[in-house]
């Protein structure tokens, strides 16, 4: 494919990355760049342990990782392996303000490199399952928000469903096209423009965000993409593109000029679970930047209806969907009835909301603090996980941790307990995991 | 229900009759001592706590891999507590039995802890209970009891192949405390993720936040009217099984009030503000445009435009034609 990598720029400069018509010539290039820089430009974060490539490396299978301990047993992994997903929650939880009601449109790669197996089943079908179950999670945490979904094929960008608030209708569109077959090439630039035509009437008070599933190397556009970039910055539309294969030049410059310089946004997957990891990130509102607020004149106010639900026995048409339905939610304003919440009240275009979908995000708003290994200690004020029983290893000594024994078990190298600085609670470590990611509650605190 | 509720119980399950998973059932029972005179003359703890009792071993005797947990939500001692399972079961001297010998050996381990605790809270209690302030809150219990249920049903049957489902019942008779809000909501999309069903057994004042928890949870919300009928209620209204719950015609109210709140007023609203950062609800435009809760400041124009009142436009005379000459 084209070289159109950050190695590449370094060298040549002033070239078009979206220039695919020369391959043999990249080529050429590239052997040029080797002989004059060697591995000097190589980013450092390239590097693996032997330091070189890190796809130089030796192949460490995952049942290699995986090795017992004197006495035969997995505890010490299983531990370990535990305390590394604990890991993935160390994150950021100073509270931001954030775009709290978003509007994203989904685009998702599906020419014909998407066929290709390294994924299993194939990078395709992965592409989708994630995707789906995307869609659940984008509407469990942001169930203000609205999405469209976006397909790139045949060099044209295809409408799969419309930008809404329904995720049904997003799982159904996605679950229909399973059955295509990927094919053509990608076109960043049409993907783009149709995203932007979707984006164009959300109302200030909404982000605009555009989510891409990668997996080319290469882009196929009509025109100069550089325009639209310029044209996405201007409309304030934020650009998260996830890559499968490998870093592209011109996708790290959409997401740093769409994201106020910051390139973050732009990331390569590792392996199946990065990707997940990834998706998942996305999920979370993005941070308003301290760029953007200068430029705003000020937050907005958002007027919204908060319906009662009715029950009857006879069913009414509802004014959304014209469906004959038992029941529903009558809008405050013009009395109307609408099958399913939240949306836009088709009659009088008040927002109708509960209140229950407002308290779904608030924990992005208030996050919960991040508990505190406890250290090591000869004794502890605890003997059992606070909310969940769970018996804690008991204290040792030194002298008794240092025996043969007991070196080897790693689960006399942590305390196993974690603590909540604010009520000093201790828990164990599938709670501290369960309170942080899905309860968003500390249960010592009580409030 | 909305989509996104309804999403997580509508999954169709297969095989419903012939399911003998066990289940786990967590009881949460408010002590709150200053509620509970209250009640004074209707129903005291000791009542309550031998229809609970009832519905446990009930429980028990249903399936021999059914459990139960118990915890007592607040005090003017101690938080929340677990009353079964005893975390300190070691240590524990032994009391005099309280219950009779005949009975049943699983029924009397339970309930002999259960008392027993009960009376160690109660005893602790301070006899002058002003200036104590009270520790805990039902929506404190309530996380733990989901700590405790995602320990049983999501980490140990990884390692021990034993699916477990859960149900949790409220025993609530406190008024709701709007500080406890957005710990409670918390509680309830995260049993809503869990497909725990949260049952509410009312006394006292009637609760939105409860009504709410079973609404999204397809739980049963009942507010009990006459006490001395209680067994009935727990051991059927609220004794339904999860694995149950999709054929059944659950006994709750589908007329509920899910109006929201003003943050600064606290008056019920049909049509409110919402700040776009901090997602606060308010009856009026707050005063100089800013957030009172997170001091956003809102963008003039569109707080403008809010504050337009409709006009009614005067109605344009019909233009007429007469005679070939037009008038105004």
């Amino acid at each position: 494919m084209n070289d159109s990598d950050d190695d590449y720029l370094e060298v040549d400069e002033g070239i078009e990355e979206n220039d695919l018509s020369f391959d043999k010539k990249g080529v050429a290039r590239r052997t040029r760049k080797e002989n004059q820089k060697q591995k000097t430009t190589a980013n450092i974060a390239l590097k693996g342990s032997n330091g070189g490539y890190s796809w130089e490396d030796e192949y460490h299978r995952s049942w290699d990782i995986v090795q017992e301990d004197e006495a035969g047993s997995l505890e010490g992994i299983v531990t370990g392996i535990m305390e590394a997903h604990k890991k993935r929650f160390l994150k950021n939880v100073t509270p931001f303000q954030r775009g709290i009601i978003r509007s994203m449109v989904l685009v998702i790669d599906f020419s014909k490199v998407m066929s290709e197996k390294d994924l299993r089943p194939n990078r395709a079908a992965l592409t989708i399952s994630n995707a789906i179950e995307f869609v659940n999670n984008f509407f469990d945490q942001n169930p203000i928000s609205q999405l469209g979904i976006v397909l790139m094929r045949n060099g044209i960008a295809t409408l799969v469903s419309e930008v809404s608030g329904n995720p049904n209708n997003h799982v159904e569109a996605l679950r229909s096209i399973r059955r295509l077959e990927p094919t053509g090439d990608p076109s960043l630039q049409n993907a783009f423009e149709m995203a932007r035509g979707l984006l164009l009437h959300t109302p200030s008070h909404s982000t605009r965000e555009i989510l891409m599933i990668f997996g080319a190397l290469f882009t196929s556009d009509p025109g100069d993409i550089h325009t639209t970039i310029d044209s996405l910055v201007k409309e304030k539309i934020r650009v998260k593109i996830i890559g499968l294969t490998a870093q592209v030049a011109i996708c790290k410059e959409i997401c740093r000029r769409t994201n106020y310089g910051d390139d973050t946004l732009y990331a390569v997957i590792l392996n199946e679970g990065h990707f997940k990891d990834l998706l998942l990130d996305a999920v979370t509102p993005l941070a308003i930047s301290k760029s953007a607020q200068v430029e705003m004149r000020g937050f907005t106010l958002i007027k919204a209806g908060f319906p009662t639900r009715i029950s009857e026995a006879i069913p009414s048409f509802c004014a959304c969907h014209s469906k004959l339905i038992h029941g529903g939610y009558i809008c405050p304003g013009c009395k109307s009835k609408v099958c399913m919440l939240p949306t836009v009240c088709p009659c009088c275009n008040l927002m109708l909301i509960l209140s229950t979908h407002l308290a779904r995000s608030y924990h992005h708003l208030f996050p919960l603090k991040l508990f505190q290994e406890v250290p090591l200690a000869e004794s502890y004020i605890s003997t059992n996980c606070f909310s969940c029983l769970t018996e804690f290893p008991q204290g040792m000594s030194e002298s008794e941790r240092s025996n043969s024994d007991n070196r080897a078990k790693k689960e006399f190298h942590t305390s196993s307990r974690y603590q909540c600085p604010d009520c000093n609670k201790h828990f164990c470590v599938d709670c501290d995991v369960f309170v942080h990611d899905v309860l968003h509650n500390c249960p010592g605190c009580g409030c | 229900m909305d989509a996104i509720a309804d999403r997580a119980f509508q999954e169709k399950q297969h095989n419903v009759s012939q399911d003998e998973t066990p289940s786990l059932l967590a009881v949460v029972i408010d002590t709150n001592p200053l509620e509970w005179t209250k009640l004074k003359g209707v129903i005291c703890l000791k009542e309550l706590c031998k229809s609970v009792l009832v519905l446990l071993n009930a429980h028990l005797s249903l399936n021999s891999g059914n459990r139960v947990a118990v915890l007592t939500s607040s005090s003017l001692n101690s938080g929340p507590k677990f009353l079964y399972p005893d975390p300190n079961d070691k240590t524990y001297e032994k009391r005099e039995s309280l219950l009779s010998s005949d009975i049943h050996r699983q029924f009397k381990f339970v309930d002999q802890k259960i008392i027993q605790e009960l009376q160690i809270l109660l005893d602790n209690e301070p006899l002058n209970p002003e200036n104590q302030e009270l520790k805990g809150s039902i929506a404190g219990a309530m996380s733990m009891a989901l700590s405790y249920i995602n320990r049983l049903t999501n980490i140990e049957p990884e390692s021990t192949g034993n699916t477990l489902r859960a149900k949790m019942l409220v025993i609530s008779i406190s008024d709701d405390s709007t500080q406890q809000y957005v710990p409670f909501m918390n509680c309830i999309f995260s049993a809503q993720k869990m497909k725990v069903s949260i049952d509410v057994c009312k006394m006292g004042p009637d609760s939105s936040f409860l009504q709410q928890a079973s609404d999204v949870t397809n739980g049963v919300y009942m507010l009990i009217k006459n006490v001395h009928g209680l067994i009935q209620y727990l051991t059927t209204a609220l004794f339904i099984d999860p694995s149950l719950r999709p054929i059944m015609v659950l006994p709750t109210n589908s007329d509920l009030d899910f109006r929201a709140s003003c943050f600064v007023t606290n008056k019920v609203i049909d049509i409110g503000y919402v700040c776009s950062v901090c997602l606060c609800i308010f009856s009026i435009i707050p005063r100089n445009n800013v957030c009172p809760t997170c001091q956003s400041k809102f963008d003039d124009a569109v707080v403008k435009k809010l504050r337009q009142k409709p006009i009614v436009i005067p109605l344009q005379k019909k233009k007429k034609l007469e005679d070939g000459v037009q008038r105004t």
